[in-house]
């Protein structure tokens, strides 16, 4: 870290320990006449050592000792609500009265099947939220999602602390966390890992953005719980529960977008079956329809797209033994505006100096060339056997085909471009997961959980038409143990995995005709993490985390060899790349009281053979004209920053939300800032929750404001002038401030209930560009924007989303 | 944990590794022929016949996959003469190789356009005539003539140039107003070929 990073770190860090306890509400201050005393033990009659009994209304607590007993003193002559919690265990809430004086109460708390080690522990508990897990965490559950789904996932997860997105158009966008992306991020649908083309920045997630029920984000490595390649962080979308007791309901979910004129609907019907018991299934099928972008001025010509997914799931859950399995499609036909497409490298240089379109397009519906045809299949089955007292063993399989087919802008000779694609690549994976978790065991004075997996992956690409990719087959396995050990106010949690990676591709020889050739690879690596929470006060929690991962180079990194349409550059791919290998450290301290909630986390990585394009020095002779040549090459990475959220309730109804990103990404090598790095920004909003009248509930209206500051640090050379620009074609954009507002609320007429919301993003139609945003060399970001969400739940299904 | 449970986690586990590995069998070659054909450009040949007698040249320029230049031949002239040329873009990479040229002919010669130029020391002593024209009478460019005034001993570079005009190109006009050294614009005009042949007069 440098030293600027280091100051930068310090004044955060300064500020959490000053600024953060300010806001803590006297929680010890509350003093009655009472004591409540009890046990917590689970259904062996083990101690629960380490459980926390607490009693919310009062912010009052205790952890339960070695032998599972508590003593909670100075409570009030009152009935109280008290929570017990223990990680693992289902919690429990009990009434107690202590009108008559001290009391006493045991709980007996029952082993929940959810795993550990996944980052989904139990939900609805606060304090749940503070031993979440050792690593920064974002966590948007259903409610969060029904007022930010966006257009697509990147969209979605844009608003939140350390996370960019990197958009190609509106609609491509995919998320960047904590300034990685792509092969660095890994995005897990509904517990498979999703494998499609993403080496490209221009290929997003295939994921329905109607579909997730709740979605984490994981900052930073998590190579223990993903193997290869899960440097940068993780994204997991996961769907409902499929539902187990009799009845049929569903929601209908409705979306427009003013600025694309974009109308997106989803129907879930699901229901249990009351002549199976434990029979359960749900139907998902969406459609969204949007047409060319405006930018404040003028309209970015072939951006319109036109989405269609379904999902059938089918779950089945008798005694010890649950079995699930889901069939989805996502499909999706997408424009690439066309000024941002070039077969030469003079058709760039014409639309740098312009700025904007060449072009006055019309708004169209309508998808022409150059454009993308992507459709993604994803079938899994999951079968767990639940073996007592939390310990169980998990089987997962599943199959996804991934083809996308792109469009060049033209044919040789004036062919129609639609009628053949430029190229297309299917790729197909296999991937198998067995799990197995152990009961809970005393151990040093607390107890460990121990879960212990292999995995295994199969993939295939072959390239029907264009030489960019070669086909390939790559063989990936993996065997990690992990442990985690909780003890009163300490949670430990360490692991290691190694995972081997083979890779047979068969590029073709360099020059006219050359043959296919055939090269085999072998990788392999170890990722491991040691973490732990320290819990410093009944609502606060101090968690640190080291962890180590690897990403084996992608097949584009080793063998690319063509132009970029999206850059104009043309990208060589390197044989000798080797793995990329990261060790990072990362601080979180969280904050769960009734009138501040805050998270802050504090990071750097170092990524050892970080691999990038560099440009080659030489221009590349082709056919079409000269262009930059490009080729992957390897340094060592730094990055840095801190990034969190803080939301206090001001006065009653009224609340601040505020949100913060800071990255310094630099290569240590050449001692220069990395290109693309996301560029510092804060956000902050003003929430007013309006009191239920009559058929309005929780209506509230929010005002919001993000500032993104310029980027100023970037690289740059020297040119044949002796002058030092930069090495990307235009330096960062100017930072900008965009505003929004929304209003959104409950409905409820008689038993029906409709949740809305509309809000208008980019309010003051601010003209702007991302530096994230690979248009921005050609056109503007969109414009002005309202968009009208609409849920309506239906039938007997319950209603808490 | 039973015996029971870890003997059916052991047959599950072995069941599924073993699909797993048998799904595997296609090892995912590519066939050789055809595998990730793509349209492309790789053979360039300018067909030059001496006017008055005199036997026909072909010189080549060669290139890969991915449109990057192996090897060009250099175009000899000779002063005071004059050449009828022909062009020809061919993508070898098809069997039998297909002509791009007969595609630019047969369906859109009205959006294409060849411009010819001579750089460097020879620019003054190369003069390009008489191009064939599209059904709208404008230059099309697949025949032509080199006229060659002197500069014997001169070398210098002949740029062959492919102007495409795209669906939001006004037609004819902007193939009619369009020079060699206009701008790109992507969506409306875009060089489908533009490289230099070596040439030297003797």
């Amino acid at each position: 870290m440098k030293k600027k990073n280091v100051r930068l770190a310090a004044l955060f860090m300064a500020g959490l320990v000053l600024g953060g306890p300010a806001y803590v509400s006297p929680a010890s201050a509350q003093s009655g006449p009472h004591t409540l005393r009890g046990s917590v033990a689970n259904e062996q009659a083990s101690a629960l050592a380490g459980a926390h009994v607490r009693v919310p209304r009062l912010e009052q607590g205790a952890i339960a000792n070695n032998n599972g007993l508590y003593v909670l003193a100075g409570l009030p002559a009152d009935t109280v609500t008290v929570y017990v919690s223990f990680v693992g265990y289902g919690s429990v809430s009990r009434l107690v009265d202590l009108r008559q004086g001290d009391a006493a109460e045991d709980f007996v708390l029952v082993a929940t099947v959810e795993t550990l080690f996944e980052v989904t522990v139990e939900e609805d508990e606060a304090d749940r939220a503070l031993l979440l897990s050792p690593q920064s965490v974002i966590r948007l559950e259903a409610a969060d999602l029904a007022v930010v789904r966006g257009q697509t996932l990147g969209q979605t997860l844009d608003r939140l602390p350390g996370v960019t997105t990197l958009s190609t158009g509106p609609s491509i966008q995919k998320p960047v966390i904590r300034g990685l992306h792509s092969d660095r991020v890994i995005v897990v649908n509904d517990g498979v890992q999703q494998e499609g083309q993403q080496w490209g920045a221009e290929h997003a997630p295939e994921i329905d953005p109607f579909a997730p029920a709740r979605i984490e984000v994981v900052k930073g490595a998590a190579g223990l719980e993903y193997g290869a390649g899960a440097i940068g962080g993780v994204v997991r979308v996961e769907d409902h529960p499929l539902p187990q007791e009799p009845g049929v309901g569903g929601r209908v979910m409705l979306n427009t977008f003013s600025d694309n004129r974009q109308g997106a609907g989803s129907i879930q019907v699901e229901g249990g079956s009351r002549a199976v018991p434990g029979l359960g299934a749900r139907l998902q099928v969406s459609a969204r329809r949007a047409g060319a972008a405006h930018t404040p001025d003028y309209v970015l010509g072939n951006t319109g797209f036109f989405e269609r997914a379904a999902k059938f799931a089918l779950g089945y859950s008798r005694g010890p033994l649950e079995l699930e399995g889901h069939v989805s499609r996502f499909a999706t036909e997408l424009g690439i505006y066309r000024g941002s497409h070039f077969n030469t490298f003079a058709g760039l240089d014409t639309v740098l100096a312009l700025g904007r379109p060449p072009v006055n397009y019309e708004f169209s519906y309508e998808i022409d060339a150059p454009k993308q045809d992507i459709v993604h299949d994803l079938s899994a089955a999951r079968l767990r056997y639940n073996l007592g007292d939390g310990a169980r063993a998990e089987v997962q399989y599943g199959y996804q085909r991934n083809r996308r087919q792109e469009f060049d802008a033209d044919r040789l000779g004036g062919r129609d471009p639609l009628a053949r694609a430029a190229f297309d690549l299917t790729l197909s994976t296999h991937t198998l997961d067995v799990k197995l978790q152990t009961a809970p065991r005393a151990f040093l004075g607390g107890n460990a959980f121990s879960h212990v997996g292999l995995s295994g992956m199969n993939q295939g690409n072959s390239s029907n038409i264009g030489y960019l990719i070669p086909n390939f087959r790559a063989y990936t396995g993996g065997a990690f143990a992990r442990t985690k050990w909780l003890s009163g106010a300490f949670t430990l949690d360490a692991g290691a995995r190694l995972d081997v990676r083979r890779m047979r591709a068969f590029p073709r020889e360099r020059g006219n005709s050359g043959a296919f050739e055939r090269i085999e690879q072998r990788w392999w690596g170890l990722s491991g993490a040691i973490g732990g929470i320290v819990q410093l006060a009944d609502t606060r929690s101090l968690a640190v985390n080291v962890s180590a991962a690897w990403r084996p180079p992608g097949v584009n990194e080793l063998y690319s060899y063509g132009v970029h349409h999206g850059t104009a550059q043309f990208e060589l791919g390197n044989r000798d790349i080797e793995p990329e290998r990261s060790l990072g450290v990362d601080f979180t301290i969280r904050q769960r009281s009734e009138r501040l909630q805050f998270d802050g986390s504090l990071f750097a990585t170092r990524i050892h053979n970080y691999i990038h394009l560099v440009p080659t020095g030489g221009p590349i002779v082709t056919v079409r004209g000269v262009f930059p040549g490009f080729q992957y090459d390897q340094t060592d990475a730094v990055l840095a920053g801190f990034d969190g959220s803080a939301s206090v309730e001001i006065y009653r109804g009224l609340a601040t939300d505020v949100v913060f990103s800071v990255i310094r990404g630099d290569d240590v090598t050449r001692d220069e800032p990395l290109l693309q790095m996301p560029a510092d920004r804060v956000g902050a909003s003003l929430a007013y929750t309006l009191p239920d009248v009559g058929a309005l509930r929780g209506t509230e209206f929010d005002a919001g404001v993000r500032f993104v500051r310029r980027q100023d640090r970037y690289p740059t050379r020297v040119n044949e002038d002796g002058v030092s620009v930069p090495l990307d074609y235009v330096a960062p954009p100017d930072g900008y401030s965009m505003f929004r507002f929304g209003v959104q609320g409950e409905l409820v007429l008689g038993s029906q209930s409709v949740r809305y919301g509309v809000s208008v993003e980019n309010l003051l139609d601010t003209d702007y560009r991302d530096y994230l945003s690979r248009y921005r060399y050609f056109a503007h970001d969109t414009g002005r924007n309202i968009v009208v969400r609409i849920q309506v739940p239906f039938g007997t299904r319950r209603d808490e989303d | 944990m039973t015996k029971k449970n870890l003997r059916l986690i052991r047959a599950v586990t072995f069941a599924a590794i073993l699909g797993v590995t048998l799904s595997a069998c296609d090892s995912n070659e590519p066939d050789g022929d055809g595998a990730g054909e793509e349209e492309v450009i790789t053979l360039v040949t300018l067909t030059l016949t001496p006017q008055g007698g005199g036997a026909a040249m072909d010189v080549d320029a060669v290139f890969d996959e991915a449109g990057v230049l192996q090897s060009v031949e250099t175009i000899m002239l000779t002063a005071g003469t004059t050449y009828d040329v022909s062009v020809d873009l061919l993508n070898t990479l098809e069997t039998p190789a297909e002509s791009i040229t007969e595609e630019i002919r047969d369906e859109e010669p009205h959006a294409h356009q060849f411009f010819y130029t001579a750089e460097g020391a020879v620019s003054d002593n190369i003069a390009i005539t008489n191009l064939d024209t599209d059904p709208n009478g404008d230059q099309l460019g697949l025949t032509f003539d080199i006229a060659v005034t002197g500069g014997a001993g001169e070398s210098g570079q002949f740029r062959l140039k492919l102007r495409h005009y795209e669906d939001d190109a006004d037609l004819p006009e902007d193939k009619r107003n369009d020079t060699a050294s206009a701008s790109e614009v992507p969506g409306i005009v875009e060089n489908d070929v533009n490289f230099t042949f070596p040439v030297s007069i003797s």
